[in-house]
């Protein structure tokens, strides 16, 4: 029982798209039909794997008048018929040539996958971003952030405008502590004799008021806003956030970009950190203001100063660009927050204001 | 599918241009933009797809256009048809320095295996698609990437590549290595692999880069002598050279982006 199957046969002086014949296996013989009448041994006859698509079957051999022959299946069932009725000889390389196709299967799945676990990966941190950076800062212990606010301190003591003591320091510090009553930090007051309105505060519980922003402050309660929301900076380590935060846009936009575009990559940097600035900043009004009412305090002090603050400082032009949320949005967001609060009478400070801001100006004309 | 026979010359040593003449009601398939001049009397239409006019249906052949499109092509294909009653010329030339080489496919068995891009203009008949590379190793090394074009149809389509190309016949189980890169067109008869060069030192010094193209028989391949790799990699390391300043107007940017970065940085408030 024979059976036929159309195949192709390619040769030295056969066309070079192959030759249609017919063939059949009898017994341990191959014969090709047609006018060639060829006839080749399945012992002799060598099974290979070629075409583009390193998926078609070649049955190879040597002719005595021809040369070399290369014989393939036509199509998928020639194919099939060629498989199930070669003898026994050629089956474990038909078999193997059978394998050899699938291999590149895996291939393409193990390389599917990770792409897909890349892709899952990356959104993951970025849905997860707030959470890693919060990690990477929990892994800083307290005594290294000691360390920064101590040498921050030590550099802005050189310059001799420090002030450790006397009337405005105690103001701050006594509205401070009260604000940070239970802190796991150990908060160390200072006031900077600069004439500009600003405050800051270095990690590891260092506040520093500039004296500008003393005089500036009408009362008391709108000092205390200031000093609530520069708390929370310590308390949220935001110094160490955003310092993580700038190295990881750093290494993001070196391994994403390459040294090539330096200057997309600094772009980029920079969009990233200032975004991120901006979102602690707010952080720090939302929570400055819980603490206002936790340490009894009346919290509409941290609007009326921000009003006072948007008319001394000049709009930023890019809303986007600019590290401090636009101050206009700002204040509206504090404002809806103290909406927001349940009604009450807070006990006003018992400070002497207007001591404290003498006590300033005397300084001022000592020095 | 009834293909047009057509009759052609080709023109020009490096810079070559196909002339075709069209028998009264034949057509001529070109990549829109190919076209050098064209005798009065020819409508020129373009369509979507590759004009082969197999598909009716607007979507597949916007989607066989889609396809072209990612073999390098347009996703339109010219058509020009002589309307007049006697013959009519077309010609199409190459978009660079190079050869323009006429494959009947038929004489090729139908189908034909080409680089990306290489296909300029044909009989009506020939269909450009897509042929993906299955073989990781071959897409990432073997030069021509993971995608190719397939010529299909039984006319003659004209292909294009730079430099010299010529025509070799593989024998059953006859190799040939091939500088990766040089490889034009292929039946889809014979085996693309690539091979190790085998030494490092080869590759390093040697200039080949680490792997060869593998072609085995049968069948047969077309090879050029000058890819535009190569041509553009010389022309590259030439005005890199020929324009020091330009890298420095560009360190200078970077510069001056890290200071007005650093000087408008400010503490938080």
């Amino acid at each position: 029982m024979s059976q036929h199957f159309a195949a192709l046969l390619y040769g030295r002086d056969l066309p070079p798209a192959g030759l249609k014949v017919s063939a059949q296996f009898v017994g341990n013989r191959l014969q090709v039909g047609g006018d060639l009448r060829l006839e080749a041994a399945a012992d002799a006859i060598t099974v290979e794997t070629g075409g583009f698509d390193h998926d078609t079957l070649y049955l190879g051999w040597t002719d005595a008048t021809r040369g070399r022959l290369s014989l393939a299946p036509l199509d998928t069932v020639a194919r099939a018929t060629l498989i199930s009725s070669a003898p026994a000889t050629l089956e474990t390389a038909l078999r193997r040539h059978v394998r050899s196709g699938r291999n590149d299967r895996g291939k393409w799945l193990l390389l599917g996958g990770l792409a897909a676990s890349l892709a899952v990966l990356v959104i993951s941190v970025m849905l997860g971003y707030g959470l890693i950076v919060d990690w990477a800062v929990r892994m800083v212990p307290t005594e290294v952030e000691e360390k920064l606010g101590k040498s921050t301190m030590a550099e802005l003591r050189q310059s001799g405008k420090l002030l450790d003591s006397g009337p405005a320091v105690d103001a701050v510090s006594s509205i401070g502590n009260k604000l940070t009553a239970g802190s796991r930090y150990h908060y160390h007051w200072a006031v900077l004799e600069d004439s500009s309105i600003n405050a800051f505060a270095a990690p590891g519980g260092y506040v520093v008021v500039h004296r500008g922003l003393i005089l500036a402050a009408k009362t008391p309660e709108e000092l205390a806003g200031v000093l609530a929301h520069e708390v929370q900076h310590v308390e949220n380590r935001h110094t160490l956030k955003a310092m993580v935060n700038g190295l990881g846009w750093a290494t993001m936009a070196t391994v994403l970009l390459g040294d090539v575009s330096a200057v997309a990559g600094m772009l980029a940097y920079q969009v990233g950190t200032t975004h991120y600035s901006r979102d602690l900043e707010t952080e720090a009004d939302s929570q400055g203001l819980a603490a206002l009412v936790r340490a009894d305090i009346a919290p509409e002090g941290m609007a009326t100063f921000f009003r006072t603050l948007a008319k001394e400082a000049p709009q930023m032009p890019i809303a986007l660009l600019s590290s401090h949320p636009a101050t206009e949005e700002r204040i509206a967001a504090i404002e809806a927050g103290i909406q927001a609060l349940p009604k009450k009478d807070y006990p006003p400070l018992a400070i002497d204001w207007p001591a404290v801001k003498a006590s300033l100006d005397q300084d001022d004309k000592a020095s | 599918m009834n293909m047009d026979p057509i009759e052609y010359r080709i023109h020009g040593s490096d810079l070559q241009y196909v002339e075709v003449r069209l028998a009264p009601g034949r057509c001529a398939v070109s990549e829109p933009g190919a076209m050098m001049y064209v005798d009065d009397d020819v409508q020129v239409s373009t369509e979507i797809g590759d004009g082969s006019g197999r598909e009716t249906h607007f979507l597949s052949r916007l989607w066989r256009g889609v396809r072209r499109k990612f073999s390098g092509e347009s996703l339109f294909t010219s058509i020009y048809r002589n309307d007049a009653a006697t013959d009519r010329r077309v010609a199409f030339a190459a978009p660079g320095p190079g050869q323009i080489v006429p494959i009947d496919l038929a004489v090729s068995g139908g189908t034909l295996i080409v680089q990306r891009g290489a296909f300029l203009a044909g009989a009506r008949g020939v269909e450009v698609g897509l042929a993906w590379q299955k073989r990781i190793r071959v897409g990432l090394f073997g030069g021509e990437g993971f995608i190719m074009q397939k010529l299909t149809g039984d006319g003659v389509a004209f292909v294009h590549a730079s430099g010299a190309l010529t025509e070799m016949q593989l024998a059953p189980g006859q190799s040939l290595r091939v500088d990766t890169g040089c490889l034009v067109a292929l039946q889809s008869s014979v085996r693309y692999d690539i091979k190790y060069a085998g030494k490092i030192k080869t590759a390093l010094f040697g200039g080949e880069g680490l792997f060869f193209a593998q072609l085995s028989g049968p069948g047969t391949i077309w090879l050029q002598s000058m890819p535009l790799k190569r041509l553009s990699r010389t022309l590259l390391g030439m005005a890199m050279t020929a324009n020091p300043r330009g890298r420095i107007v560009w360190f200078l940017i970077v510069v001056a982006f890290a200071v007005i970065n650093i000087l408008t940085m400010d503490m938080p408030v």
